[in-house]
């Protein structure tokens, strides 16, 4: 896609983005006239710019559906269930076309016939219902609305008298709306035909003005007789003396009776809004924009790669400054290491607010999940209310876009396991709408999200079961409960008995640990079986930093994450498997091995002692160096999926460490031993 | 201009008994190797990661990447760092070797096809040899040497070792 395509790709997004949270704000608000305006003005910003980058079919699309919405604006039709779940395709294939470049698969093509079917149909079924609806709404008010039907026809001498017959419209508009039939039968053959004289007539119904004075008023420059004015309202309008005579002259323009009262209703309509346009347009027209203006003072869009870029040149800056830091110290000249200690700390505060840009609000993923929650409860007729708090939490812009997965795929095991049915939650004493809540907060150095269901729960006893069916523990191997939660992470764990389109797409919770896990983050569950459950999801604030301690083993530089690490101690019973540490025997992972095949364990070396999902190990290492805030730098590319180093860091002495990734770790550590 | 009017530069060096040419639109820079951190538990023919501005690069042997195994082996004393870019990646990689040589300005036709049974490598990785003084030197096909696929043969290889 080039450049431009691109561009109106990512406004079209974050316009429909809009439209999305608008629709389900009125999903769960009810009406809401600014939010309609602005599904209004989305479209219609869309419709608009769309063929222009040559997003032909996407400009289509908008084109009809902008007729609903604007229907909706003027209230003339209502956003009932229909209609939302309508709008909500008209997003999904918006965005499919977006994503495609506007390319249509057969699939696309049906769904995108389908939604205009559906969006033709209701609007032919309002213009056949129209009248009815409309006299029956509007009775009270088009009933009893003053509508002038005057026959008009001046005089054959009416040029003569100087007097322009045409200037009467003209006021007619100013004071209301009318509707003028030209009436033609006066015109003689062109042998009787004087160039001087007037033949013309017309039937003029007119609406708006207050009373017959004004009409008058009009008409002053014409004799009584050529101006001939009746008064009626819709209900009386056949008892017009002459409404036959006016019917047969207005079948030339094939009006019959109901056509001329549909034409009236509208004038009406037209004349009432033309009352209210002076003093409401502006105001609506002006809401949106004013927010947009409010935004536009305070943010700045940038491009992801610049930041990137910036990221990147501050982290080289504070790896330089790490290396003056030492030569001064080896130099040991006060006034140098006054300045170069000056110069790190600006370094250090740069480096803090360059990675404070890349932080966006976890409220963006709010929308999809929102989203899902009441795709997935209709699907599976379902109650559920979605509750989000802390949205304003802010995470690295990386972590937030690869968040979603995990995040939605937990949501839909909520809603597809946790969340019983109506039906079923009554029969429990629960209330009838189950509740899903999405909580974000700062905690430490962490952010911590957690997802709560107030469902059925897990049953630890039959995860037990399962998992020893599974082969994953054995019979009788006795766990807590916190220890059997654990397993529904283990590869091939599913508690849905049968697989749902929903949930079985092949992908369990392991995914969503590893996931979680390749952010350097961890996810836990804690569940109390009737009540519900919880997920919390740990990350860190920002990808590119990292508290680490800095070791060596077997003549490799080893940063290991400071957050897993619980204590350092020398390892106490020769050439084990396991050590015993505060009383619990736990597993070893021999990092020597590991990193040289060869190498016997060497004697008494340290051992790290490190936490990984309420799970203690040791991890031998040769000599603890200090602490190190690592600036994580990837492995390269023929290392990416390296089974226990996941980055690298420059040193301050310029040499390269290597990063321990304990999740993959532990799980290769595992895969080894199986 | 035909395809055979077109003027190579090429850059030629030394890998252990043999001299290898790329082209040097690929080529960043030559480094003097002061040293490669190695990663334990990475594929056989990747040495390890230097620094190179501010970036992590990974140094890999062509004699082991080519399955040069006749070759004595090579004292690793420059890097020569590449550029690699096509649509599905980018990235910077370094090729360890003896010496740097020279550049050569060679018309595409004087880079000859490679007689495949003369070689124990990779035809594939070959653009072909042309002939310097008394030297030959082949010429290799660096995007292709790492193109996505070679990549992506890695990854599997990896992964299935781990299970």
């Amino acid at each position: 896609m080039d450049d431009i395509k691109a561009r109106f790709s990512t406004e079209a997004n974050e316009l429909l983005e809009l439209f999305e949270r608008r629709l389900l704000e009125l999903e769960k608000q009810g009406q809401s006239s600014e939010a309609v305006a602005e599904i209004f003005r989305v479209i219609h910003t869309i419709k608009g710019t769309a063929s222009m980058f040559g997003f032909v079919n996407i400009g289509k699309l908008t084109h009809d559906v902008e007729d609903i919405y604007d229907l909706v604006r003027e209230g003339h039709m209502t956003f009932d269930k229909e209609l939302m779940d309508l709008s909500f395709k008209i997003v999904d294939i918006i965005r499919e076309l977006l994503k495609t470049g506007d390319e249509l698969s057969s699939d696309d093509e049906a769904k995108m016939s389908a939604i205009l079917d559906t969006v033709h149909q209701r609007l032919q079924n309002r213009e056949e219902s129209g009248h009815h609806e409309i006299e029956d709404q509007n009775s009270e008010v088009a009933e009893q609305k003053a509508y002038y039907y005057i026959r008009y026809q001046p005089d054959k001498d009416v040029l003569e008298r100087g007097i322009d017959p045409l200037v009467v419209f003209e006021e007619l508009e100013e004071e209301g709306e009318f509707l003028a039939y030209l009436d033609l039968n006066l015109v003689p053959s062109l042998t009787h035909f004087e160039p001087d004289e007037f033949f013309l007539a017309w039937d003029i119904f007119f609406t708006g003005a207050a009373n017959t004075e004004l009409v008058d008023d009009v008409f002053m420059f014409f004799l009584s007789h050529e101006y001939q004015v009746q008064t009626f309202t819709l209900a009386e309008i056949e008892s017009l003396p002459n409404f036959g005579d006016i019917l047969k002259k207005l079948s030339l323009y094939q009006i019959d009776n109901n056509i001329l009262v549909q034409n009236l209703i509208k004038l009406s309509k037209a004349c009432d809004a033309g009352e209210d346009k002076e003093e409401p347009e502006p105001v609506v027209g002006e809401s949106p924009e004013k927010s947009m203006v409010a935004d536009a003072t305070e943010t700045i869009r940038v491009e992801a790669s610049k930041l990137d870029e910036l990221i990147n040149l501050v982290s080289d800056l504070v790896t330089i400054n790490g290396q003056l830091e030492m030569k001064s110290e080896q130099i040991a000249d006060y006034q140098l290491e006054k300045q170069v200690m000056e110069l790190s700390k600006l370094a250090k505060r740069f480096r803090d607010n360059a990675l404070n840009l890349r932080l966006v609000p976890i409220e963006l993923l709010a929308v999809k999940m929102q989203r899902l929650v009441r795709d997935l409860s209709n699907e599976l007729g379902k109650k559920t209310d979605f509750i989000t708090e802390g949205t304003n939490t802010e995470l690295d812009k990386s972590i937030v876009s690869r968040l979603e997965g995990p995040v939605l795929h937990i949501i839909r095991n909520c809603i597809d396991h946790a969340i019983e049915t109506p039906e079923e939650r009554l029969r429990q004493n629960k209330p009838e709408q189950g509740v899903v809540r999405f909580i974000a907060f700062y905690s430490g150095g962490n952010v911590f999200i957690q997802i709560q269901d107030d469902g059925k729960g897990i049953d630890p006893e039959r995860v037990k079961n399962k998992a020893i069916e599974k082969g994953l523990i054995h019979h009788g191997e006795s766990l807590t409960n916190a220890e059997a939660y654990n397993l529904i992470f283990e590869p091939g764990f599913s508690t849905a008995e049968k697989v749902s389109n929903v949930s079985g797409r092949g992908v369990g919770l392991d995914s969503v640990r590893k996931e979680i896990a390749d952010m350097r983050g961890q996810v836990d569950v804690e569940s109390e079986v009737g009540l519900g459950t919880s997920f919390t999801i740990k990350l860190p604030l920002t990808l590119s930093i990292i508290d680490t301690l800095q070791t060596t083993i077997v003549g490799h530089t080893v940063l290991v994450p400071m957050e897993f690490i619980i204590k350092t101690e020398r390892l106490n019973g020769g050439n084990s498997r396991h050590m015993s540490f505060e009383g619990e025997i736990i597993p070893i992972i021999d990092l020597h091995k590991l990193l040289d095949e060869k190498n016997e364990l060497a004697k008494a070396p340290k051992v790290l002692i490190i936490k990984l999902y309420n799970r203690k190990y040791g991890i031998t290492v040769d000599r603890i160096v200090r602490n190190h805030q690592a600036v994580v730098k990837p492995l390269g590319v023929y290392n990416r999926h390296h089974p226990f180093f996941s980055g690298s860091s420059i040193m301050g002495d310029g040499s390269l460490a290597l990063i321990l990734d304990i999740n993959r770790l532990v799980k290769h550590q595992k895969e080894d031993i199986l | 201009m035909t395809q055979n009017d077109q003027i190579f530069s090429i850059l030629s060096f030394q890998l252990g008994d043999e001299v290898f040419g790329v082209n040097v639109t690929n080529v960043l820079e030559v480094l003097h190797n002061k040293g490669v951190t190695p990663i334990p538990r990475s594929e056989t023919f990747v040495r390890g990661i230097v620094q190179f501005r501010g970036e992590i690069v990974t140094v890999i042997d062509f004699s082991e990447k080519l399955n040069l195994h006749n070759n004595s082996p090579t004292s690793g004393k420059v890097i020569v760092v590449f550029y690699v870019q096509s649509n599905a990646h980018s990235f910077k990689v370094g090729v360890l070797a003896d010496d740097v040589k020279a550049v050569d300005q060679i018309p595409a036709a004087k880079i000859q096809p490679v007689e495949e049974m003369n070689h124990y490598f990779n035809p594939e990785f070959l653009k072909g040899v042309y002939q310097r003084n008394s030297e030959f030197v082949i010429v290799l096909d660096i995007d292709k040497i790492f193109s996505e696929k070679e990549i992506q043969l890695i990854k599997q290889s990896t992964t299935n070792e781990k299970k």
